[in-house]
């Protein structure tokens, strides 16, 4: 998707102003509710995005058998309903919209894998999935995520690189030059 | 290096020759023994550890208790000697078990300084491997998971000690133990006439009852879901009527069910645990909540709805969403023409979107991204009427 900020701005007014009247911008044009969520769900990728490292430290810590099921639930939970009432604030907060940066890039949605664990906790009361169906998918999220922070990594190391090797190559060249001088001086 | 070992005051015969019993393990850290005027002193080997000191001089003063009682020195028919008032009231020697080389914990060697022992209880639960602690707190988790030898063997005893202490006076330690035991919890004459698992069976309101018009067999062949969709026996179940819109229904066991996960969807008190406790008046209070629904500005009734719709576990349903707080309830349609209350919570905004652009479908975020049923081309979604009626 094409990310404008001033036309996002624009939904958010326009729905505040219409919460304001007691309206809501789905019952009054679907359409523009429409695209103003799929604005949301863009902040709401990078506010999760940003909060990773904790939702990482309780995933490793299900998966190496430190904490049990009911425990990694209760802070699952409380960890991502904490986030989502940040996403709450943030979507309706112009000045954070104003200063807000979009990563287009993730090839995934990082927010969304966070929702379907959340979500399976309710499958396990219901008895549709066990907690080992949840170990595991949880196990593919984080080696997933991990697999593209190392990615992401890698890609700033190869940065690195290509840019070393460029001043690696222009000092040569100076080097060289420097020598043909001293060569045209002796002679 | 020597330690004095005395604890009680004892009439000594200055030098009588006392025989005293030292297993090879701990006669190979002694070096010598001695008994003098009540006092047994032992002289240790200064290289041993501290632990083997201790079962050494536990040995020994348990030997000293043994030896030195007075019922076994004195000889039959002879005049007793009667101890002066002054030392039957000194005081015992406070100085037994002073070493110099104490277990501590250090404060100062790792992250996890000192733990209470309120804070120990959990981490012996967990894998030490996986914990940042010093070798000190190390030891004291192992402590506390099996206990160490040394003290556990002065523990066995010393009991035993007591216990020959209290056979030799003529007490019945089992019959005491007996006693004991009847004060753990009330027994049962074996004459009492009643089933005594029905007495104290704990009844609440809570409990899930069976309907009393129902056969015992009918109930027991219902699953668990189907059981919580029974007609509440206390009247405790409600309904939601609209004009234009189908009747609702809500029984009182499904709303209990969902209470402690969703409460705080419907802004009820939540624990330190983020659940809403399960208690009867939150139940009430989540179902007052989710019949008061459609007296909400900005919902939309999806008459047509389903529950986890294109998928195996799909199922009819007339779904009310609020658009202000993003919750949803949903009411399963049954056979019999009914629709009940299944589950309610606050969708995330991919649900949100799928269910706006699909009439009222609610499929879960996990489903969602196995089928990638949401386009995250942002046009894709605008030219449709959202199940508006």
């Amino acid at each position: 998707m094409d990310y404008s900020k001033k036309r996002h701005k624009q939904l958010v007014i326009r729905s505040q102003d219409l919460k304001n009247q007691g309206q809501n911008l789905f019952i009054e044009n679907p359409e523009e509710d429409s695209e103003l969520s799929k604005y949301n769900i863009v902040v709401e990728e990078q506010v999760f995005w940003t909060h990773r490292e904790n939702f990482f430290l309780l995933m490793k810590n299900f998966l190496d058998n430190i904490l049990d099921f009911d425990e990694f639930e209760t802070a699952f939970s409380l960890l991502y309903r904490k986030t989502t009432e940040e996403v709450d604030m943030f979507i309706i907060d112009l000045k954070q919209i104003d200063k807000f940066q979009p990563s287009l890039t993730r090839p995934y949605r990082f927010a969304s894998f966070i929702g379907s664990i959340f979500r399976q906790f309710e499958e396990v009361e219901d008895e549709y999935c066990t907690e080992r169906d949840v170990k595991d998918f949880v196990k593919e999220v984080y080696l997933k995520s991990q697999i593209f922070q190392l990615d992401q990594q890698l890609a700033l190391a190869e940065k690195y690189l290509n840019f070393t090797k460029a001043l690696l190559g222009f000092t040569s060249l100076l080097a060289i030059y420097q020598v043909l001088e001293i060569f045209s001086w002796v002679k | 290096m020597k330690r004095e070992i005395h604890k009680y005051p004892y009439n000594g015969r200055g030098e009588d020759a006392t025989k005293i019993f030292l297993s090879d393990q701990v006669c190979e850290q002694v070096v010598s023994v001695s008994y003098r005027n009540g006092q047994i002193l032992c002289t240790i080997k200064d290289k041993i550890t501290h632990k083997k000191k201790e079962i050494t001089l536990s040995a020994a003063f348990i030997f000293g208790i043994l030896l030195g009682m007075p019922k076994a020195a004195r000889p039959i028919g002879v005049t007793p000697i009667v101890s002066s008032a002054s030392e039957i009231h000194r005081a015992a020697p406070q100085h037994l078990h002073q070493y110099k080389d104490a277990p501590t914990v250090n404060p100062r060697l790792g992250k996890i300084r000192f733990i209470a022992s309120d804070k120990m209880i959990p981490l012996i639960y967990l894998n030490v491997e996986q914990l940042n602690v010093n070798e000190e707190t190390l030891k004291r988790l192992q402590k506390l998971r099996g206990g160490d030898l040394a003290s556990n063997l002065a523990i066995i005893a010393i009991g035993g000690v007591v216990y020959l202490i209290l056979l030799s006076t003529g007490v019945n330690g089992f019959a005491i133990l007996q006693q004991i035991g009847k004060w753990n919890g009330p027994t049962v004459d074996p004459g009492f006439p009643y089933d005594v698992s029905k007495i104290f069976r704990p009844k609440t309101g809570l409990q899930m009852q069976k309907p009393s018009a129902m056969p015992q067999q009918a109930y027991s062949s219902l699953t668990k879901s189907e059981r919580r969709q029974l007609a509440d026996p206390l009247g405790r179940d409600g309904s939601i009527e609209v004009d234009s819109y189908p009747r609702l229904d809500l029984r009182y066991n499904q709303i209990e069910f969902k209470t402690p996960k969703h409460g705080p969807d419907h802004g009820l008190t939540e624990d330190n645990k983020g659940r809403t406790p399960k208690t009867e008046a939150n139940a009430i209070a989540l179902r007052d909540s989710l019949i008061n629904m459609p007296n909400r500005k900005n919902i939309v009734w999806y008459t047509n709805g389903q529950y986890q719709g294109g998928t195996p576990r799909g199922r009819d349903c007339v779904n009310l969403f609020d658009n202000d707080t993003g919750v949803i309830a949903v009411y399963q349609k049954e056979p019999n023409g009914s629709n009940l209350f299944l589950t309610t919570c606050k969708l995330t905004r991919m649900e949100t979107d799928h269910l706006k652009a699909n009439n009222g479908n609610f499929v879960t975020e996990r489903i969602l991204k196995e089928q990638s049923a949401v386009s995250p081309n942002i046009q894709n979604n605008i030219n449709n009427k959202n199940g508006l009626q």
